[in-house]
């Protein structure tokens, strides 16, 4: 009977987050419960109905966890306003990045326009790719413990936007080729004044692929 | 019988100080005193007595304790902090107030 009442425990506690206060909470109720029914047998009660006493009485445990998620939807608010931050800084400095070597070409110093600008602009490079990254690794996911239907869509959403890292592989492969391809193109030409241009055109490319994908699902 | 537990719920926390202010003691221990007390007419729900441990040992009223049983799981034993024997009394003190204010109330010979 013991083992009756450790699977009923073990049921109703089977979509509750599973942390160490959730099988603190389960082998103390289940202890008690044990001894509720012991009692009960003892009063004169059959095995069924004492069991069936003893589940009736444990209530609806849902309300055990509500404090218990670890964000909270201010916290969450929080965290999606600076995740917007940073993202948007890091776009800024991405068009920024630019920026160097334009000024540096009005330079008649050849370190400065040849050295200085492009070092400039790999700085803020990577500076941009920094922000994007801690963001992406610091935001919260949606793996809380409320199993409400959005929830469960967002879960979902966020599955299918995985789905789609082809897209996010493409388009990193192209950014590479046109930094590169910029700097060739550049260095052969000295054109730096015209060059930037290849930014935009791959940004043209980009959203081409990403109209292509789109229409393909 | 349910609409007397909606309002005895409400004082779940100040019944379970009463209770621990005699002892230590640990859920069915606390559970089975309610119910003698009451003469069967009152029992608290497990949800009902895990959530008030919950939110007194959270709001530093009692602290908790494993008990080293040789036998079986082991129990978790409560006791009564200073702050829930402060709480306790305005907790009592709150009722014994409400008590003669909706006495006065719900008594149709004192209406004017």
């Amino acid at each position: 009977m013991e083992n009756r009442l450790k699977n009923h425990i073990e049921t109703i506690f089977n979509q509750m987050p599973q942390s160490q206060a959730t099988q603190e909470i389960k082998e103390e109720m289940l202890q008690n419960l044990i001894d509720k029914y012991n009692d009960l047998v003892a009063q004169g009660k059959s095995e069924e109905e004492a069991y069936s006493i003893t589940v009736a009485s444990i209530g609806d445990i849902s309300g055990l966890f509500q404090q218990q998620s670890t964000i909270s939807p201010q916290e969450m608010e929080k965290q999606k306003h600076k995740s917007a931050l940073l993202t948007s800084v890091s776009i800024m400095l991405y068009i920024l990045c630019v920026v160097p070597c334009i000024i540096f070409s009005f330079s008649s110093n050849v370190m400065l326009t040849a050295v200085a600008g492009p070092v400039l602009m790999f700085v803020i490079i990577a500076v941009a790719t920094g922000l994007l990254i801690y963001n992406n690794k610091t935001k919260p996911r949606y793996n809380q413990n409320n199993q409400t239907m959005v929830n469960e869509f967002k879960q979902w959403q966020q599955g299918n936007t995985s789905q789609s890292s082809k897209f996010k592989s493409i388009t990193s492969v192209l950014w590479s080729i046109t930094v590169v391809a910029y700097f060739i193109i550049s260095f052969l030409t000295g054109a730096w004044h015209v060059t930037w241009i290849l930014f935009l055109i791959t940004v043209a490319i980009q959203e081409i692929i990403k109209l292509c994908i789109t229409i393909k699902n | 019988m349910s609409i007397a537990s909606d309002l005895i719920r409400g004082h779940t926390d100040t019944i379970i100080l009463a209770n621990l202010l005699k002892g230590d003691s640990y859920g069915y221990k606390i559970n089975k005193a309610i119910q003698e007390k009451t003469d069967g007419m009152y029992e608290l729900k497990e949800a009902t007595l895990y959530t008030a441990f919950k939110r007194l040992e959270t709001n530093g009223c009692i602290r908790s304790y494993w008990g080293n049983e040789n036998v079986g799981a082991r129990r978790r034993y409560y006791t009564i902090t200073p702050l829930g024997v402060e709480t306790y009394k305005i907790l009592s003190k709150d009722w014994d107030t409400a008590k003669v204010i909706i006495d006065k109330l719900i008594n149709p010979n004192n209406t004017q």
